[in-house]
């Protein structure tokens, strides 16, 4: 408890100044916050968190406007495509050829265009090989060395055999690494439109020895394969008002950017396989037998999933071998990329969905080694991802929406996506198994949103959708069931990353990142959650969040874009918070650093003077006083030695204090009258900032009588220092203590300088062992221990 | 110490193997230690965070058995799991360092035996192994925690850490927090840097409070 004492001064109408006060400090120390990333004044010598980021951003034109939509001249090329391909289900190939038309809407001449040839990153002499620097040598394990083994062998870059125009006539191209360039027969104007065709081929991946997000899983069992197929075939470069060509090699991490397009796809594969890919499939009558479609037909008034293969028939095809092959054709429209999975193996749910007027059929695909699994969760999760992504953006606008098992961990493309989760041989599985599999999904299928539609660039920056979509799939797993155990999303999940010194900021390319998955997945989404909940408020940040995603549905924003989109709708200015958050690598560590208190004087005299009296009447006896007192003085032994000033208190009211206060009184105004009678406490908190990052300051406030009151102050009290702020609490009660971040929702780093009076807060380790502890009597021990701890820390 | 030998063609293969990884997708495997040092007992207290997921694969993959982590008979396995991957100890001579096979390490099954004992580990060893001593474990569907105790009488200042957690993972990166009273530093591991040596920065340079 901190005791108040006063050292009173005349009180002055009109001015709320001369305060007293008491200082109860707690330890403190002024740490310099990492500022590199920050512009520093070198004359002020602090970083200038609030600096506008208009010279950091591109400048806005009528393609990309200064209110981060789409302008007036806004232009995306088109490609459309008619693809042959046929799995070779005896020796794992893929052949392919496709026809390409390409439609120049940009107001550029282009001599040449680009391709991406992304499966060229499994070539020996590729960039993600002769880049990669050398791995710790001291433990090698045997599954490596499996690995290493068959990947020397292994190569499956694409076969490029035939470049030809409309003509079948040859056409001069270059392949550099993973971009192939075609030199066109003739400039190709704006607005005119160029079709030619390419064949390819390639050994697909063993995606056990072999990891990626595409490849081939063999069943040992029962000598099967399931294929999961993807960057597939020689897509189309984008080419943008923003970067031109986007021809960024394909090191392995920065995924891809396309043209958005129209598919028509046919797939050839052995006769006895099930075919799921990105589209509808448009000849059902020649691939599915009548009862398949009879449930295909069923499964669109279905209340739950309905099985169009079951089990049983999926495991039955299982044996058998195919008496030839098949086509299935699929179309898809407005799409930037095609994926498809094929296999016996296959068994197939559906179930019909209806987002706001659009139909959907959601739809599973898995091998039996799925089960229970998938045939329990996939389905619900798709249709669950579909309601609560399109209430935050818009309506899911494809006819179908697709997960599938197989070898790969998780990955998405338009309608489809790849999930990796599977229960224990024994069909059980644990509870992580189920939420690592309902999440996968939520944010497979959610990448349908983020960067599918809208068709941000991950070639370059990762977290424009693995940010925003990991965001989305934490409100997502919010409302799949009361307290859904998500990983990221919560400010307190992310601490350990932010404190950490090995990072670079969100805003960097998606090849050099550190830290991969906490800075582009989880600390952007974090960002946005903090954004949400403590800094614009739910309703503000929903409405800017939907309208950035409905001005760039089917087009290709920037990251200044969403910045501004984000401020222009919410009518916040938040550079700072995209300064701090997206373009530095500083934490949030606010810390209390002292409390005071002041007191006003009374102005009246009876009140003032009797409460010093009170004052100097608790002031303690000093020794020798208590001592002195039956001490024999001269002054009793001769009373006529006292006078006037022996017998004076100049703490009694005179009449000439009545007289003062009276005048003093008169000349006060009504409302400085009552002002005077509100006998407040003035506190001031003293708060440093730790780590960097400016952001909101949030305080329980704690009073004797018991209650509580939360104060909320916007990140803006640091705009003018951004290192130590003081803060006025004006309250009738009196304080007891303060706690800064209650709610934990800064990701805070350290809760340890965040309480007046200050706490001793226990490492997780020491948490732990307590709660380890037997019986009582260890428990007791550990509360003594902290005790120590306590005094240790008080004394230093 | 054996030092360590491998054919040329192998780290070869090794690199390529690397970079094939990085296009697995989704990648992210991350652990994180709290390290601090209790002078009353003078042994450095770690709590150690995994991805419960990225834990199991790992002590499957050590032990050569499908284990499930949530089973308590789980924990000596994990316990030496950890053991044989974080350790913090005086340095070592670099070349110390040897090839370590570790799928279906029969050693690991031992050193799981021995260490479902509790052991004096008073400090008297200067095997890394032998300064261990599991405390505990907590999973649950969000992350998994480990518990252990490593002996460092004098503080962690000028000891080595070695953490090759998750190296058959693509991409592991293992951040370490170490606090000693009020000083603290961080450091992070990734497959290509398993060793550090701890050293705290000055008061003034260091990047958050304690």
């Amino acid at each position: 408890m901190m005791k108040l004492s006063a050292q009173r001064t005349a009180w002055c109408p009109g001015i709320l100044a001369r305060l007293c006060f008491v200082v109860c400090c707690v330890a403190s120390f002024m740490l310099t916050a990492d500022i590199e990333a920050q512009v520093v004044n070198r004359k002020f010598r602090q970083a200038d968190s609030f600096r506008q980021l208009d010279e950091s951003l591109p400048t806005p034109t009528e393609t990309r406007q200064a209110s981060g939509a789409p302008g007036p001249e806004y232009w995306q090329q088109r490609a459309d495509y008619v693809i042959d391909v046929e799995i070779d289900d005896e020796n794992q190939r893929l052949i392919g050829r496709e026809q390409i038309t390409y439609r120049n809407q940009s107001p550029h001449k282009l001599k040449y265009i680009w391709l991406q040839l992304d499966a060229n990153i499994f070539a020996p002499d590729s960039d993600a090989v002769l880049t990669a620097t050398a791995p710790s040598l001291e433990r090698v394990s045997t599954e490596e060395l499996k690995r290493l083994r068959a990947r020397l062998v292994f190569d499956g870059s694409m076969k490029i055999t035939e470049v030809s125009d409309s003509r079948k006539q040859p056409l001069d191209h270059t392949i550099v690494k993973t971009m192939m360039r075609i030199d066109l027969p003739a400039p190709l104007a704006s607005g005119e439109t160029f079709s030619f065709n390419v064949a390819w081929n390639y050994a697909i991946n063993n995606s056990k020895v072999v990891r990626a997000r595409t490849g081939y899983e063999y069943f040992e069992d029962d000598k099967n394969y399931l294929y999961e197929i993807a960057h597939w075939f020689p897509r189309l470069v984008a080419y943008t008002d923003y970067t031109g060509w986007q021809h960024k090699q394909f090191i392995g991490r920065g995924e891809f950017t396309l043209e958005l397009g129209e598919y028509l796809l046919r797939i050839t594969v052995p006769d006895d396989h099930i075919v799921s890919a990105s589209g509808e499939l448009m000849n059902a009558e020649q691939v599915l037998t009548e009862t398949q479609r009879k449930r295909l037909e069923d499964a669109r008034t279905a209340k739950t999933p309905v099985f169009i293969v079951t089990p049983e028939e999926a495991e039955e095809n299982e044996s058998h071998k195919p008496t030839g092959k098949k086509t299935w054709i699929f179309k898809a429209d407005n799409v930037r990329d095609v994926a498809f999975a094929t296999s016996r193996k296959f068994i197939w749910d559906a179930q019909l969905h209806t987002v706001d007027g659009n139909e959907v059929m959601a739809m599973s695909f898995y091998p039996k080694e799925g089960e229970p699994l998938w045939s329990r969760y996939s389905t619900h999760s798709i249709i669950h991802t579909l309601d609560v992504y399109s209430r935050y953006t818009f309506n899911y606008p494809y006819p179908v929406a697709i997960s599938v098992n197989g070898p790969v961990g998780g990955m998405e493309y338009p309608m489809i996506c790849f999930n990796g989760p599977r229960p224990e041989e024994d069909k059980t599985y644990s509870k992580r198994t189920k939420y690592g599999l309902i999440s996968v999904i939520i944010h497979e299928v959610g990448h349908n949103y983020f960067p599918m539609i809208v068709n941000s660039d991950e070639r370059q920056w990762t977290w424009m959708d693995e940010g925003l979509n990991t965001f989305l799939q934490y409100l997502t797993e919010q409302e799949w069931e009361e307290k859904y155990p998500s990983r990221r999303g919560e400010p307190q999940n992310i601490v350990q990353y932010m404190r950490s010194q090995n990072q670079v900021p969100v805003m960097t390319n998606s090849e050099s990142l550190l830290q991969f998955g906490p800075n582009a997945y989880a600390k952007p989404a974090t960002a946005l959650n903090i954004l949400r909940e403590s800094i614009l408020g739910r309703e503000l940040f929903d409405f800017a969040f939907k309208e950035y995603a409905q001005r760039w549905k089917f087009k290709r924003p920037t990251p200044a874009d969403f910045f501004r989109s984000m401020e222009d709708a919410s009518g916040v200015d938040l550079d700072w918070f995209w300064r701090g958050w997206f373009y530095s690598t500083d934490h949030t560590d606010l810390s209390i650093d002292s409390l005071k208190l002041y007191t006003l004087e009374s102005p009246d005299p009876k009140v003032e003077k009797a409460a010093k009296k009170k004052e100097r009447e608790d002031e303690p006896e000093t020794l020798s006083k208590r001592r002195n007192k039956s001490l024999p003085t001269r002054a009793q032994s001769f009373p006529e030695l006292k006078d006037f000033y022996n017998d004076f208190d100049e703490l009694d009211v005179t009449e000439l204090d009545q007289k003062n206060y009276k005048k003093f009184l008169e000349k006060l105004e009504d409302d400085e009258r009552e002002l005077l009678d509100e006998m407040r406490n003035f506190y001031v908190v003293d708060i440093s900032n730790q780590g960097g990052l400016v952001m909101p300051v949030i305080f329980d406030i704690e009073f004797e009588d018991g209650s509580h009151e939360e104060l909320r102050i916007p990140a803006e009290i640091w705009r003018r220092n951004n290192e130590k702020v003081s803060k006025l609490i004006v309250t009738e009660k009196t304080i007891k203590s303060l706690t800064l971040d209650p709610h934990l929702e800064t990701a805070d780093v350290d809760l340890g300088n965040n309480h007046w009076p200050p706490k001793v807060i226990k490492s997780r380790f020491k948490l732990f062992k307590e709660k380890e502890s037997k019986n009582d009597m260890q428990k007791a021990r550990g509360e003594e221990d902290a005790a120590d701890d306590e005094e240790e820390e008080d004394s230093q | 110490m054996r030092i360590f030998i491998f054919p040329t063609w192998c780290v070869a293969l090794l690199l390529v193997s690397s970079a094939i990884q990085t296009s697995v997708a989704h990648p992210f495997h991350a652990s994180f230690a709290e390290v601090e040092w209790n002078a009353k007992t003078g042994k450095l207290e770690v709590a150690l965070q995994f991805d419960p997921d990225d834990l199991e694969k790992a002590v499957r993959l050590h032990c050569g058995e499908r284990i499930n982590i949530d089973d308590e008979r789980s924990a000596p396995l994990i316990a030496a799991y950890v053991r044989e991957h974080f350790s913090i100890g005086p340095r070592r001579i670099s070349n110390d360092a040897k090839v370590k096979h570790s799928v279906g390490n029969p050693a690991a099954h031992d050193a799981a035996a021995s260490d479902s004992k509790k052991r004096d580990v008073a400090g008297s060893s200067n095997r890394r192994s032998d300064r261990f001593e599991m405390i505990g474990k907590e999973i649950d569907a969000k992350f998994a925690w480990v518990y252990f105790e490593i002996v460092a009488k004098d503080g962690p200042e000028g000891l080595e850490i070695e953490n090759a957690l998750l190296a058959n993972a693509s991409h592991p990166s293992n951040t370490v927090l170490v606090r000693s009273g009020k000083r603290t530093t961080t450091m992070t591991f990734t497959r290509q840097t398993t060793r550090r040596t701890v050293r705290f920065p000055d008061a003034e340079s260091s990047t958050f409070g304690s």
